[in-house]
């Protein structure tokens, strides 16, 4: 599904990610773990097109596309979901016009018609439950004076409605209590599916207790130095980065 | 002829109006030499001749209604105003004899002394016993007319006036218009001035001034126009008297938009707040002028003022300039004022989301103005704003 090859990219002149391999097949979990400024973060949002960055080498093929040449409107339609780390705040836009824009871009990019009101007011009803959030979130400005859970509740809330194909949660743990973090990670556990696949950053094992991956990869200084199953995330909790990594 | 020497022969026969013709005779009509005349400027007068106003009109004022907003209509053509065209209602009386306050002085520039020394006064009562809302459609029809208004409210102990304040009309006239504001104590007033008029020049001096526990509400919003100019002031002249202006400028194309705002803190324990924002687009140009004065008796006085500008062009021009007055020491003030462009993150957020570049910018710059509309105590206006804000982006944002 996703083929990053040698990426490297940079903000402004500084580099940050220095060559970056991996391979993410259908239905895969993968987390990606690595201390604070080990380029986590730049990963998911280059994956995302953020214009802040800019890729210097390497390709990331998705589903037999160029992704880096696709805007990131275009990703996004394509199933790329980017889950924020510090979700925006934009004051003047409600929730419900955000989800609704949103799906409908999705559905005229599959072709689809735009979703009936009714079907819509039902479908976000569902999703609200799940993440046991109030009706009332719909007519809040996006994000505009929420707690930290609240933001990445909505932030999944989202991705429960667009249902994207890659799943890209940036330290989605982060933030959270224990019941909101246990809400969220059932949240994305409801996604998993055959067809759907993650990359998880995160710096703490706690979410990967909620959300079990397949794959966890360490990063540090720009580049994947360790790659292993689950169990690569409980020797990190014992070891520590320096540990783990003076050994690799 | 130009604008000023039509204005001059306009004047009318009282000593007032006479000494305030020899006023603007002496002063002319204010230029970009005048600090307050800085950037924008009634060049395109000098050589516009004026008419005397007629109040001709043969349509329907109902077209002019906003949607929702019931309210006793009084309306004017070309700054006359048109007593058959008009609602009586209960609580509300008006004159034509009354005395001026003549808080706006002749002396200010010579808008307000071409307006004392052509307009004839009308003043409005206020009492408790109004429970309506009040909507005064000023009309522009016609040519290069010089329509000026004068109204005087009188708004009495505890009464209340919600007033929509719109000027419409396809009109190319001078619209000079003077309003005064008495509001005695615990009275209420909340003021929606909508400028929807695109080919008129728009001018206007508002001065009020609120007595003990009363409360005045501003909220001026410029859909944008030829020019447009908005003054006003506020007098906090006896304890708890609070204030609140809010207004809106969205300029494009050429439009020109100039926002003078001045409250006074006089005496202790007032309360004042202001939150202007604008837009400006194409080579479209505004100003925001927001003094807020606190006297040395002025003692546990707050104030908050904001102002907020987003500019979509480079050949746009937005020039704001806050400026905090302060003569007492106890005393809680807050002023921001910024000028930028839509925030990139923002942008990103919602593109992420599958929000094209451009729906995503026109979707920000709805989200812009749209504080200003949620901010509105009146939801058919709001509402009524947030479609004709969305009417000027290049997609469907509601």
């Amino acid at each position: 599904m996703l083929e990053i090859k040698n990426l490297h990219a940079r903000v402004g002149d500084k580099p940050i990610l220095k060559g970056i391999n991996l391979s993410v097949g259908e239905g895969e979990i993968h987390a990606i773990m690595g201390p604070n400024g080990s380029g986590k973060s730049t990963l998911s949002s280059v994956l995302a097109g953020h214009t802040d960055y800019e890729v210097t080498d390497g390709e990331v093929i998705y589903q037999g596309e160029n992704l880096l040449e696709m805007e990131p409107e275009e990703r996004a339609r394509a199933g790329i979901f980017l889950s924020f780390q510090y979700p925006v705040e934009v004051p003047g836009v409600k929730n419900i016009y955000l989800l609704k824009s949103a799906l409908n871009a999705k559905r005229a990019h599959q072709g689809l018609d735009e979703i009936n009101p009714v079907e819509f007011l039902k479908l976000v009803r569902e999703k609200l439950a799940l993440m046991k959030m109030d009706e009332a979130f719909l007519h809040r400005n996006i994000n505009e004076g929420f707690s930290g859970g609240e933001k990445k509740r909505n932030e999944i809330l989202q991705m429960q409605l667009l249902e994207p194909t890659l799943g890209l949660l940036d330290e989605t743990d982060s933030g959270l209590d224990v019941d909101a973090l246990r809400i969220v990670g059932e949240g994305i556990n409801h996604l998993r599916a055959e067809n759907r696949s993650f990359v998880m950053v995160t710096h703490y094992q706690r979410l990967l207790d909620h959300v079990k991956p397949d794959y966890v990869h360490v990063l540090a200084g720009g580049q994947i130095r360790a790659s292993g199953d689950f169990t690569l995330a409980q020797r990190l909790e014992k070891e520590g980065y320096e540990g783990l990594l003076a050994e690799a | 002829m130009s604008a000023l020497e039509s204005l001059i022969s306009h004047s009318g026969s009282s000593a007032e109006q006479q000494s305030a013709r020899a006023v603007l005779a002496r002063m002319g009509l204010p230029n970009r030499r005048l600090e307050d005349w800085k950037y924008l400027s009634l060049k395109h007068l000098e050589n516009e001749a004026l008419t005397a106003p007629v109040a001709d009109f043969d349509g329907h004022a109902s077209e002019y209604d906003i949607p929702g907003f019931n309210a006793a209509r009084l309306v004017w053509v070309n700054g006359i105003f048109c007593a058959p065209l008009s609602d009586q209602v209960t609580g509300l009386t008006w004159s034509n004899q009354a005395q001026d306050l003549d808080w706006v002085s002749p002396e200010l520039d010579g808008l307000a002394a071409a307006n004392r020394a052509g307009a004839e006064l009308m003043e409005i009562q206020v009492s408790p016993e109004l429970v309506m809302p009040v909507h005064c459609l000023f009309l522009s029809i016609g040519e290069q007319q010089a329509a000026q208004p004068r109204l005087q409210w009188r708004v009495s102990a505890n009464a209340q006036l919600e007033v929509l304040e719109q000027h419409a009309g396809p009109g190319a006239n001078l619209v000079n218009m003077v309003s005064q504001f008495d509001l005695a104590a615990d009275a209420k007033v909340t003021r929606y001035k909508l400028l929807n008029t695109t080919q008129a020049t728009h001018t206007a001096h508002t001065h009020a001034r609120v007595a003990k526990n009363a409360d005045f509400q501003n909220h001026v919003i410029d859909l944008g126009g030829r020019f447009h100019r908005d003054q006003i002031k506020v007098e906090l002249s006896e304890a708890r008297a609070t204030t609140r202006l809010n207004g809106l400028y969205m300029v494009d194309g050429r439009y020109q938009s100039d926002s003078h705002t001045r409250i006074e803190h006089l005496v202790p324990q007032c309360t004042s707040a202001q939150h202007y924002r604008g837009i400006a687009n194409g080579r479209g140009k505004a100003v925001f002028n927001g003094i807020v004065y606190i006297g040395k008796n002025a003692s546990q006085s707050a104030t908050e003022q904001k102002n907020a500008n987003l500019l979509l062009s480079n050949k746009a021009e937005i020039n704001p300039k806050p400026e905090l007055q302060i003569h007492n020491d106890d005393v809680v003030a807050s002023h921001g004022s910024t000028v930028g462009n839509l925030d990139d993150d923002q942008l990103f957020y919602l593109r992420q989301r599958g929000i094209g570049e451009d729906e995503g910018r026109a979707l920000l710059t709805f989200a812009f103005a749209e504080q200003i509309a949620q901010a509105l105590p009146c939801a058919p206006l709001a509402e009524y704003l947030e479609q004709r804000i969305a009417k000027n982006l290049p997609m469907d944002v509601l």
